[in-house]
Order: structure tokens, then sequence, then C-alpha cells
């Protein structure tokens, strides 16, 4: 559906991406995973044709780069920035935007309904957005970006600042635009939305893609072992060996077989008060590809 | 691309009407203005320093004492003194701006000006140009010093120099309007008149300076990012503002308009009104995309727009009467656009242009505008958003 290759970009000093190559399936979730300044917004920013890239290829649908008006009639985006003209109501936003990208005047009630329900917002519609909370506005700026049922939508950061409970909505309305086979990439730098939602991730950073890949598999390839976390409720038996370091009452190791090895310190004779096993996650994978945190 | 063009204009006239703030600069802060101004303007009486005033004279009495007295008023060092053939066309020129006055000598002058004994006090006429009524003022001292210089040749008594005034009686010149009968009316004009028009400049530049920070706006908040992508010609964003703020620029002048006409302003050519207007709307929502496009700030698109305008507006006559101006500074003034709009204004309300004499003011205005457009698209081509 799009397929990006050797793609960069620098602003002044900074380079923001530095050779990308990337390709999304029709029909799939693609998510770029990276921390703050990894070049996500730059990526997409060139992907919808408003980054001027310093080099690199870039097409859309087979129609060529993406400022070709073929290729932006596929196209939606959500900015990270929230695209909302404030002094407007929710509905006129609506309304703004679907003549504008193209929506003809016949659909126009019919696409406005739809992407008012879609966002949740039929009670608010005629009132000011500047009055609306933050999860509104994000979903709002979801529904502008897909009121014209483009084909390819990106999505920068459509989360950012919501409260859980809107989080849960925004990822029940993603779910029901991947539904219709609506093909989009998902920038974010919180792991669990991109396990939760997307076919494939990219780990980005420094303006490169990491590895590319399922999440089960980045996992398998990158996040090695479970780590154990174990209380002792006595001192450990005598003569026995730790599987890890204790620190006062707190023992810990890694393990691929963590259950089994808990059952074998239990034979011999160790006492747990408790324990926890943690299995390796995206913020495991990017840790082992980067040596940091996702979210300092 | 010309629905999308309408399609944003809309949005954005919209958007003007639920902004208390830009409304007020570019409707209410013009009328305060003008009205202010116009009640002002019989007020000015101070006499600045200015440069050389031109008198348009026409001599009919032609006699040496006509002639000797002339060359003595072009002596004076605030006054050129142009002759004309004909009372006419001194009147055109006065009205046109290409003279400060016009001065008459009427048949029979050279017997009796500057005699204390003779029986009739001669009569003149003199015509000021009613847009710089200060300057006039100085015309009509230089006037009466020459009578003065000449009665104390004619009539060398002591303690007479003062007393010109009696011995000469300067009429008023009707210039302009026409009263239904053909008649010219006595006091041509009312001072909205002359308010009238720098205060609607007033209103446009407000109109600029709005639209200008909203592109910037727009550019800041993520909106303008999401009309870059969508399937429309990247140049329908700016000929949206374009057109909101041109269609804007025509409502205000006509707004204003309306209102100086409430007050007695009096429109000569409602035909050269409309192409002003246009001219205006044209140049100014030009000059608006330039500006709109040196910064993607919005401060320094306000800061900037608040530079330029008080610029413009100053060497262009909207704050200080031009002919209050140095000379130097007043040359100057033709670059300023304001000093255009302006004078096209006055062009088809009172100065009784034609589409001849309209012109000048109008070329410059599209000139300006076109190089303002070019400027603005280029630019935003030529940036990431
Ligand atoms: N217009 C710009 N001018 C200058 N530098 C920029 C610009 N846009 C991005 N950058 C720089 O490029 C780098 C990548 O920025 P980008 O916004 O693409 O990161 P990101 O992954 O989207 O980060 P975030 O999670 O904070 O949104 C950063 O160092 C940023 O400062
Ligand atoms: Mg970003």
């Amino acid at each position: 559906m799009i397929r990006v290759q050797a793609l960069r970009k620098s602003f002044g000093e900074v380079t923001a991406v530095a050779g990308l190559d990337l390709e999304v399936e029709e029909g799939e979730i693609l998510g770029l995973l990276g921390p703050n300044g990894a070049g996500k917004s730059t990526t997409i920013g060139m992907m919808v044709g408003v980054v001027r890239p310093d080099s690199g290829s870039i097409d859309v649908g087979g129609l060529g780069p993406p400022s070709g008006p073929e290729a932006r009639q596929l196209m939606g985006v959500a900015p990270q920035r929230l695209s909302l003209y404030e002094e407007l109501s929710g509905i006129e936003n609506l309304r703004f935007f679907a003549r504008y990208q193209g929506v003809s005047p016949e659909r126009l009630a019919e696409r406005v309904a739809w992407a008012l329900a879609f966002a949740g917002l039929e009670e608010k519609a005629g009132k000011r957005v500047r009055g609306y909370s933050g999860g509104m506005q994000r979903r709002l700026n979801l529904a502008c970006a897909v009121i014209h049922e483009p084909r390819l939508l990106f999505l920068d950061e459509p989360t950012a600042g919501v409260d859980p409970q809107s989080r849960a909505r925004l990822f029940d309305s993603i779910e029901e635009l991947k539904a219709t086979g609506v093909t989009i990439v998902y920038t974010t730098h919180h792991m669990e939305e991109a396990e939760r939602l997307c076919d494939r991730v990219a780990i980005m950073d420094h303006g490169r893609i990491l590895d590319l890949g399922r999440v089960a598999d980045l996992i398998g390839r990158h996040g090695g072992a479970s780590r154990v976390e174990a209380r002792l409720a006595a001192a450990p038996p005598a003569a026995a060996v730790a599987p890890g370091p204790i620190e006062g009452d707190r023992l810990t190791f890694t393990s691929n077989r963590a259950l089994e090895d808990l059952l074998a310190l239990g034979q011999a004779g160790w006492q747990l008060a408790d324990f926890k096993v943690t299995q390796p996650n995206l913020e495991t994978v990017f840790m082992e590809l980067t040596g940091r945190r996702l979210r300092d | 691309m010309l629905r999308s063009i309408w399609i944003l204009a809309r949005k954005d006239l919209r958007l003007l009407g639920r902004d208390p703030m830009s409304l007020f600069f570019i409707a209410v802060f013009p009328v305060i203005l003008g009205v202010a101004f116009g009640l002002m303007n019989e007020g000015f009486a101070d006499e600045p320093e200015v440069a050389e005033a031109v008198l348009l004279v026409h001599d009919a009495d032609a006699s040496e004492v006509s002639r000797d007295f002339i060359a003595a008023l072009d002596a004076q060092a605030a006054v050129a003194v142009k002759r004309v053939d004909s009372l006419d066309a001194g009147r055109q020129e006065v009205m046109k701006g290409r003279a400060l006055g016009l001065f008459e000598i009427v048949p029979g002058f050279g017997e009796s000006a500057g005699l204390v004994f003779a029986e009739k006090a001669p009569r003149v006429g003199l015509a000021i140009d009613p847009s710089r009524p200060a300057e006039g003022q100085l015309l009509r001292g230089a006037v009466m010093q020459g009578i003065g210089d000449l009665v104390a040749r004619r009539s060398p008594l002591p303690g007479r120099e003062g007393r010109a005034l009696e011995l000469v009686t300067i009429e008023a010149i009707a210039l302009g309007h026409e009263t239904a009968d053909g008649a010219p009316v006595d006091r041509i004009r009312s001072g909205y008149d002359v308010s009238f028009p720098s205060a609607i400049l007033w209103g446009v530049l407000g109109c600029i300076a709005g639209f200008a920070i909203s592109i910037a706006r727009e550019r800041a908040s993520g909106t303008f990012y999401r009309l870059s992508v969508a399937p429309q010609p990247r140049a329908a964003i700016l000929l949206g503002k374009g057109l909101a703020c041109a269609l804007t620029a025509i409502a205000v002048v006509l707004f204003l308009t309306l209102i100086g006409c409430a007050l007695g302003l009096e429109l000569r050519s409602p035909f050269l009104f409309v192409l002003a207007t246009l001219g205006i709307a044209w140049c100014f929502s030009g000059l608006m995309m330039a500006l709109a496009t040196i910064s993607r700030s919005e401060n320094a698109v306000a800061g900037a727009g608040w530079a330029l305008n008080v610029t413009m507006s100053l060497i262009g006559g909207g704050m200080i009467p031009l002919a209050f101006m140095p000379a130097g500074m007043r040359t100057l003034s033709d670059f300023s656009p304001v000093k255009w709009g302006i004078l096209a204004l006055e062009g088809a309300i009172w100065r009784g242009f034609d589409l001849v004499d309209l012109l000048p003011a109008l070329g410059v205005l599209i000139l300006l505008g076109a190089l303002g457009y070019l400027f603005g698209v280029r630019r935003l081509a030529a940036i990431d958003s």
C-alpha cells in the first residue's frame, strides 16, 4: 500500500530520519514504536507529502509520490498536534474537512452523522471545540481524518493526552476501521498500544528502524528470558545454590522456563512468600535493541 | 479548485465572525477614527513646516499690478506659483490633488488694489484643497501678506499695513460638488470626506493583520497540515485565505463608506469607487499573503504585521496627513500602498477623478497586490509546512 525506500531528512544539524525502508501491506496496522524524537512524526510527514524528504522515494498504492492528487485521494491523517478549528463546533469542523477532503454534497450529511457517532460526539456536536475535553478533541481529530473514507490512514500518536477510558474508546474505533480493510500506519511510544493494535511493529530510534516484525517474533528475537522476582519467607536452605542475586529477602533471576525453576526451588527447600514473573515484551525488546527504556 | 477556495474562504469568514477582537479592529476602531478625525478636521490650525505649496493663479486682470503681485507671491518661500488659463482648469487641478490652491484675480484688480481711497475694494478668489486645510491657512496668509505689501507700496501711509483685510475681499471659489440646479456649493465638503478614506484604510490594515495571523495560526496548529494532505492543490489554501481577506476588505470599505455617507460624505463616482475598492481588496490581500508567510510563528507574524501596518500608514498618510510631512518623507510615501489606496478612494469620493486620473493609483495597487500573492505562494511552496 505504501513503500518507502532509503528515506532521509535532516533539519539543520539534526538528522530526524536517517535512511528508512518500509513497506506497509494492504489492510494491516503497522506500528512505528519509538521514544520522543525518534523520527516518527517526520516519517509520517514525508509519507503524507507534507515534509519534503532530502532523499529517498515513496510510493503510495502504486500511484507515485504522496504529493500527487490521486495518491492524496487515498490518504487520511490524524496529526500528532490536534488539527481542529477551536472556534468552530465539532460538526462544523467535520463538515468543513469533509467538503475540503472531497466528500460530495449528496453524501455530506450521511458522512457527518457517521463521523459524529464514530467519535461519540453526537451530544456535543454543536458546541465549540475549545470547550471539549482532551479525549473528545482526540476523537474528533481522528474522525476528521476518516470522514472521507481514506484507504490509507496515518495516525500520529492518536491517544496522546487522553484518559484510559477515552483511550479504550479510541482503540475500539481503530479496530472498527481496521475491520473495514483500511491500512493504518500508527505511531506511539506506548508499547501496550503497539502490542494490542498492530499487526507488525517497527522499532524506531534515532531516525532508523532497528527491527520490524510481528510482536511475538520481535519478542522471540530480542526479548530474551522471563524475569523472576521472589520474596523469601525464610533464609535460603543451607548449601543451596541461588539462581540469581539475593538482596535482603529478594531473589531475582532470569529464565526461559520460569515455572519449572520455581518448582525446583520449592523442592530444594526454599520458602517463597511471593513471586512475580515478568515475560519479555516490547519494552524489553526496545531495551535490548537500544540499551534504553522507551520512556524515561 | 474554485470550489475548494470558496470552502476555505467561507470557513475563514465564519471564524472571523467569532473573533470579537479582530472584528473590533476591522470594523469598530476605524469608525471611531473616521468620526473623530472628521470632527477634528476643522481644528488643524498649527503651522507646520511644509514643502513649497503649488498655488495656481488665474490672472484675468493681466495688468502690471497683478503681474507684480503674482511675482511677489511667487517670491515667498512657502509658495510656488503656476499660471492656469481658465478657472475651470485650475479647479480640476486642485480637486485632483495636483495643486494646493487656486487664486483668481478678477479684472479691475490693477486699478484699485492696494489703493486706500479706491471706491470699491477689489475682489479676489481663493480655493484650497479641502484635504489640506492647515496648509491652506498658510496660503491664505501668503495672499494676505502680498496684499499688505501692495498696500504699503501703493498707499504708503503709516499705520495702514495691518489693514489689508479691509482693502480686498477674498472670496471662496467653489471647487467641487454642484447642487441640483448647477450652482456650485460654497462649502464643498464635510470633514468626513477627508477622514473616512484614511479610516477605511485603517480597517483594511486591521483585516490584513487578522488574516495573516490566522495563516500563521493554522501553520502552528495542525490544521494547515491536514489541509495540505487533502487532495486539493496546495495553493488553494492560500488563495482561500486571500479570498476571505479580500471579501472582508470589501465589506469594510462598504461598511465604513455607508457610515460616512450617513454622516454627510458624498460619493461622486460610484463606478470609480467600485474600482478603487476592488483595487484595495486585491492589493492588501496580496500583502497579507506575503506577510503571513514570513514566519511560522504567530507572534512573529503579529509583530511584523504591526510594524508593517504602522510603517505603511505612517509614510502613506494614514496617520499624519501627507501635507504635514517633510518633502523627503512625502516622496517615500509613493512606496506606501496606503497612500495609493487613500488617493483612489478620495478620487472616487470627492476629487472628481475620471478613469484616467485613477489609473496610476489603481496600477500601483494591482502591482503591489500581485507581488504579494506571488511572494506568498512561492514562499509557501518552498518550505515544509
Ligand atoms: N520542523 C523541524 N525543525 C527542526 N527540527 C525538527 C523539526 N521536526 C522535527 N525535528 C527534529 O527531528 C527529530 C525527530 O522529530 P520527530 O517529531 O519526527 O520525532 P517523534 O518520533 O515524532 O517524537 P515525538 O514522540 O516526540 O513526537 C527531533 O530531534 C526533532 O527535534
Ligand atoms: Mg511525533
